[in-house]
């Protein structure tokens, strides 16, 4: 073993962010131009985002949500996201599930096999989880 | 002759990643690693350990005085 490496994340890759809020089962809408999101009692916010998860979909996760959008601001997506629904880590989780697909793609273009240690199926579930990926390749 | 190489990698509850490379050290293991810094929005800091560390340099001059 020698160096390792400690990685932070900006959203950039827009299908890869879709993907990552499709496998969490967030059903994004998309749009060319921002849109207003609304709150959990039906109340259209001032805030507005090209990318869109509806509160319906998130519920599962945290009960009363509010809608959580992305908004690209020409570099990269900005969550735009409720008190409640950080207190509930939505943001923490869609970050996860989103480095998961960016790596997982960057480490099988470059030869790796990939072995995860929880499926797809415990990724959806209400108490987030710690993810392991161990990548293995013959060099 | 070949060998197998492999990245444990975990992304933790506050979406933090950390990759740690086995079998593999010093400059092989860099090159391996590489690929990684290209991946772009991943802001990534490498940590070498203990085979990557830089001897001090009055080590190597001590050598060849004595």
């Amino acid at each position: 073993m020698s160096a390792y490496k400690t990685i932070e994340c900006d959203i950039v890759d827009k299908d890869k962010l879709i993907e990552a809020l499709n496998l969490l089962n967030l059903n994004p809408e998309i749009h060319e131009v921002e849109e207003f999101l609304f709150g959990y009692m039906g109340d259209q916010r001032k805030e507005k985002a090209h990318i869109i998860i509806r509160r319906k979909n998130i519920n599962p996760y945290t009960g009363a949500s509010n809608d959580i959008g992305f908004f690209f601001n020409g570099e990269k997506y900005n969550i735009v996201i409720s008190e409640y629904d950080k207190k509930f880590n939505m943001d923490k989780r869609i970050i996860q599930a989103y480095v998961k697909v960016v790596l997982e793609e960057s480490l099988a273009k470059n030869g790796f096999k990939i072995k995860v240690n929880i499926d797809d199926d415990l990724l959806r579930q209400k108490q987030l989880n710690d993810l392991d990926i161990v990548a293995r390749k013959i060099i | 002759m070949s060998k197998e190489v492999s990245l444990k990698i975990s992304i933790d509850k506050n979406g933090k990643v950390v990759v740690t490379p086995e079998n593999t050290e010093g400059t092989e293991c860099l090159d391996l690693m590489k690929f990684l810094d290209k991946i772009p929005g991943l802001n990534i800091t490498t940590t070498p350990t203990k085979d990557l560390e830089i001897k001090p340099q009055n080590a190597s001059n001590q050598h060849l005085q004595q």
